[in-house]
């Protein structure tokens, strides 16, 4: 059925000319199209409207439909990237609560700290003041006893700021170890002896089971472990025996210290290796102790990597065990200085510059570095040292510098290169300083100085300046 | 718990035509002590109130829900003369359901009352408060009732976010009169709204085949209230369709609307009008609402296989294999396929996709009453819990 049948059969029947049935056509399609365009403008009209027709009803609903769906779409958009940002801050917040938690404990146990700092720093310097007055009072009345308690308490201090130190160098991930090859039976034998007295004085026994092996082990850290192990077991063992001992397990050696004491209970064997934490039997025993040790022990070891291992039974008594490398002989390359050897050398004629700006210090140095016969000039400050010498120009063979000098003025460092800068060959310096930072070190380093720690040991003090002898001979 | 138990959805299907054994057949497959709802699709070539004694005799008290059809989907496929059913377990599914009686009077106010009621009645027994998350609303109405448009609109309009879709009952295009069966009869000028809750997932889909082409014809005289069209560009309906399909008027019939089929362009998307017949006067009538002044856009029809395989494996790809897919699919799809010779080749898909459900007069989804459509939930094996 074609276009034509459909107007023939709209139209009756035309027999006029074809003109006129040409226009008649267009008359139709003409009303055709009118008709088309009026059923547009009424549906465009009603659209406007309020939906109360079937038709609107379904058209509102799709249109309701695809909105709904498109907002959906973006609400789950949106709804995702909110529970990703949820799940982020939550792990973040849970990260904070961990470190809140942690900076607590922290603060927690530092404040314990400074607590137990505090009273066992002030124990001895309560004794020392206590001889000092007496001795002020009655000068002459027992000297060498009250002097002798003086030098105690003064060692007692030194030790616990020594381990204050060591904690918080150990903290700081400062602390190197320096591994070198020597005999254990010489670090033992001298820490054998001196716990072997502590012992006796306390009425218990001491067992020491010497080794002859070479060891690989830095002896300054590994007598640190040992010390703090030893003066446990006699601090912790009422009586019986506390054994120090060694053996030889598959081409290493294990080191023990053995006791008789009062035992860890078996849950807090991990704990104890926490910083200011003592176990429940160990808290009743001892008053002076920060509760440090068996931690310094720990990450000392871990420094050197010899494994640490505990054994304990509660009332029965512990066995702290450390495995160390064996070292073949031919590696060791025995290199003894002999303290008495070095101690007998002179220091004669040594030219020493000092500047301190402590009185007590500048005095104390002068006697002692005079005694060895060096030549000294001392001064508090720059100012003073170029009163009295010519910097630039007068002869010296060392410079011993304070690192701390007055607030507010140069440190040691810049003054010893201000005072090198100023001369033709630039003197050897050894800075004395209680600072012991990585970041010190590594100044002195860069400037070729030598450092001494404070509080200044004589012997060491000595050792250092024998090297410029040396050189000086050697020149 | 990763999947539910077997008997989570049970479906089951006669082909007896006598209504005691079919009904008796299907209780033999269904019941079981958790047994909580059972939906049905059925012929109309059953003898309808003897079919509800049936179905009352042999289920009881069970809440039964269900339809005629123009055609049913069961484990065979596309099936005929048959009545199929789901069966869901009430441990798995919480199941509310109401019949709307005068459709034309139902307004926002009783779909409220309704929407509420359905929701306290599913609420906090197995899935917690309904919501979009855990429910689907199913309906049934009488396809030949012409309200479908604005019951939906309002009850969409109540039940906001939580999804809608369902299905219009069919007569073997008969257009006599379809029916819906609630609480042991068959009503018609009826709908069912059933609110299912349940613990397992789920996903609410409607898919098409339909592509549009150039051709646009504007309806120039209808009447809406009966969705008849009788003019198409000022012409009569009848006429200016067979032209576009390109055979003689009296050549039209369901084939023939089948396969050209005409749609409205809301925005982006194009939304089938299905033809239902052709009047004496030449005028259209619809299975949807129509208006004057709608434009209508000839559409092409592309493979329903692919458009079906392609959207059913999409949604089984996300929830797992399907429990049961509840299809209503729209009965000018059935003639299409005949018409083009691949109802056994969409049997073996529809069985592979587990689908059960009936050809109807119309789909809805959301409150849109539209056609030549599958529409229908995909119930997954993969627990939400």
């Amino acid at each position: 059925m074609d276009e034509k049948t459909v107007s023939d059969a709209a139209e009756p029947p035309d027999e006029r000319s074809p003109w006129d049935l040409h226009e008649a056509r267009l008359m139709a399609e003409n009303a055709r199209l009118k008709r088309i365009c009026d059923a547009l403008i009424e549906r465009v009209e009603a659209s406007n409207m309020a939906p109360t027709a079937p038709y609107a009803a379904f058209q509102h609903s799709v249109v309701l439909a695809e909105q709904v769906r498109e907002r959906t779409q973006a609400l789950r958009e949106v709804n995702k990237q909110l529970l990703a940002e949820i799940e982020e801050r939550r792990r973040v917040e849970l990260r904070l609560r961990d470190a809140t938690e942690k900076a607590e404990q922290a603060n927690l146990s530092k404040t314990r700290f400074v607590a137990a700092v505090s009273h066992d720093l002030m124990q001895p310097l309560n004794a020392a003041r206590l001889f000092t007055s007496a001795l002020q009072e009655n000068p002459d009345h027992n000297t060498a006893f009250q002097l002798s308690h003086i030098s105690t308490a003064l060692r007692d201090l030194e030790s616990l700021i020594t381990t204050l130190s060591d904690a918080s160098k150990l903290d700081a991930g400062v602390v190197t170890a320096e591994v070198g090859v020597f005999p254990l039976r010489r670090l033992l034998d001298v820490l054998a002896e001196e716990f072997r007295q502590m012992a006796q004085q306390k009425g218990l026994r001491f067992r020491y089971v010497p080794t002859s092996l070479l060891v690989r082990s830095d002896p300054q850290l590994l007598s640190r472990i040992m010390r703090n192990l030893l003066s446990n077991a006699v601090r912790y063992t009422e009586r019986g025996t506390i054994l120090l001992g060694c053996r030889r397990i598959n081409g290493q050696v294990e080191v023990m210290v053995v006791d008789t004491g009062i035992g860890i209970r078996q849950d807090q064997i991990g704990e104890i290796f926490e910083e200011f934490k003592r176990g429940k039997q160990a808290v009743r025993y001892h008053e002076r102790g920060l509760g440090l040790g068996l931690a310094i022990v720990e990450k000392i070891s871990q420094i050197l990597a010899h494994p640490l291992r505990v054994q304990s039974q509660l009332g029965e008594g512990s066995r702290f065990s450390l495995t160390l490398p064996v070292a073949p002989p031919s590696e060791y390359n025995a290199r003894v200085m002999q303290a008495g050897q070095l101690a007998s050398q002179s220091l004669l004629g040594l030219r020493v510059w000092v500047v301190d700006n402590d009185e007590a210090i500048c005095i104390g140095m002068r006697t002692l570095l005079e005694q060895w016969g060096c030549d000294v000039v001392v001064a508090e400050s720059l100012s003073a040292l170029r009163a009295q010498v010519d910097t630039t120009a007068d002869e010296a063979d060392v410079l011993l510098m304070d690192y701390h000098l007055d607030p507010g003025t140069d440190d040691g460092i810049t003054v010893a290169e201000f005072i090198n800068a100023g001369r033709r060959t630039p003197l050897p310096v050894i800075l004395v300083t209680a600072d012991r930072s990585a970041k010190l070190k590594q100044r002195c380093a860069q400037s070729g100085y030598m450092q001494v720690y404070k509080p200044v040991k004589p012997l060491k003090l000595k050792m250092a300046l024998q090297q410029f002898t040396g050189v000086m001979q050697i020149e | 718990m990763t999947a539910a138990p077997p008997n989570a959805v049970l479906t089951a299907f006669s082909a007896a035509s006598d209504e005691q054994a079919a009904a008796a057949e299907l209780a033999d497959k269904l019941l079981h002590p958790h047994l909580g709802f059972v939906l049905f699709f059925c012929s109309v070539e059953y003898d309808l109130d003897r079919l509800a004694g049936a179905l009352r005799a042999h289920f009881g008290e069970l809440p039964l829900s269900g339809c005629t059809s123009c055609g049913e989907i069961t484990a065979r496929g596309y099936d005929h003369g048959t009545i199929v059913a789901i069966g869901f377990d009430r441990r798995f599914f919480c199941v509310g359901r109401r019949l709307v009686e005068k459709l034309d009077e139902f307004d926002l106010l009783d779909a409220q009352q309704l929407t509420d009621s359905l929701i306290s009645e599913c609420c906090n027994r197995l899935a917690g408060t309904p919501s979009e998350n855990n429910t689907f609303v199913l309906t049934l109405m009488d396809g030949l009732s012409v309200n479908e448009e604005m019951v939906l609109a309002t009850l969409n309009s109540a039940l906001g976010s939580i999804t809608s879709f369902g299905g219009s009952a069919g007569d073997e295009y008969r257009l006599s009169s379809t029916y819906v069966y609630s609480d042991g009869r068959f009503c018609s000028e009826a709908a069912i709204v059933i609110m299912i809750t349940t613990l397992l997932d789920f996903e609410v889909f409607s898919t098409h085949h339909l592509v549009p082409e150039k051709t646009k014809l504007v309806v120039t005289a209808a009447d809406p209230e009966h969705r008849i069209v009788h003019e198409l560009n000022a012409e009569p309906a009848a006429v200016a369709y067979a032209r576009l399909v390109g055979v003689p008027v009296d050549a039209l019939d369901d084939a023939a609307f089948a396969c050209s089929p005409l749609a409205v362009r809301i925005n982006d998307g194009y939304y089938a009008r299905a033809i239902q017949r052709v009047n004496d006067d030449l005028s259209l009538s619809f299975y949807c609402a129509v208006e004057n002044g709608i434009v209508l856009t000839a559409m092409s029809t592309a493979s329903i296989l692919d458009d079906l395989d392609t959207k059913l494996s999409a949604i089984e790809e996300r929830l797992g294999p399907a429990w049961v897919t509840l299809g209503c699919d729209c009965c000018l799809r059935h003639t299409q396929l005949q018409a083009e010779g691949l109802v056994e080749d969409a049997s073996v898909l529809l069985r592979r996709h587990g689908v059960i459900g009936f050809s109807t007069y119309g789909e809805q989804i959301d409150g849109m009453h539209i056609n030549h459509t599958l529409t229908g939930v995909v119930i997954g094996r993969k627990n939400r819990f």
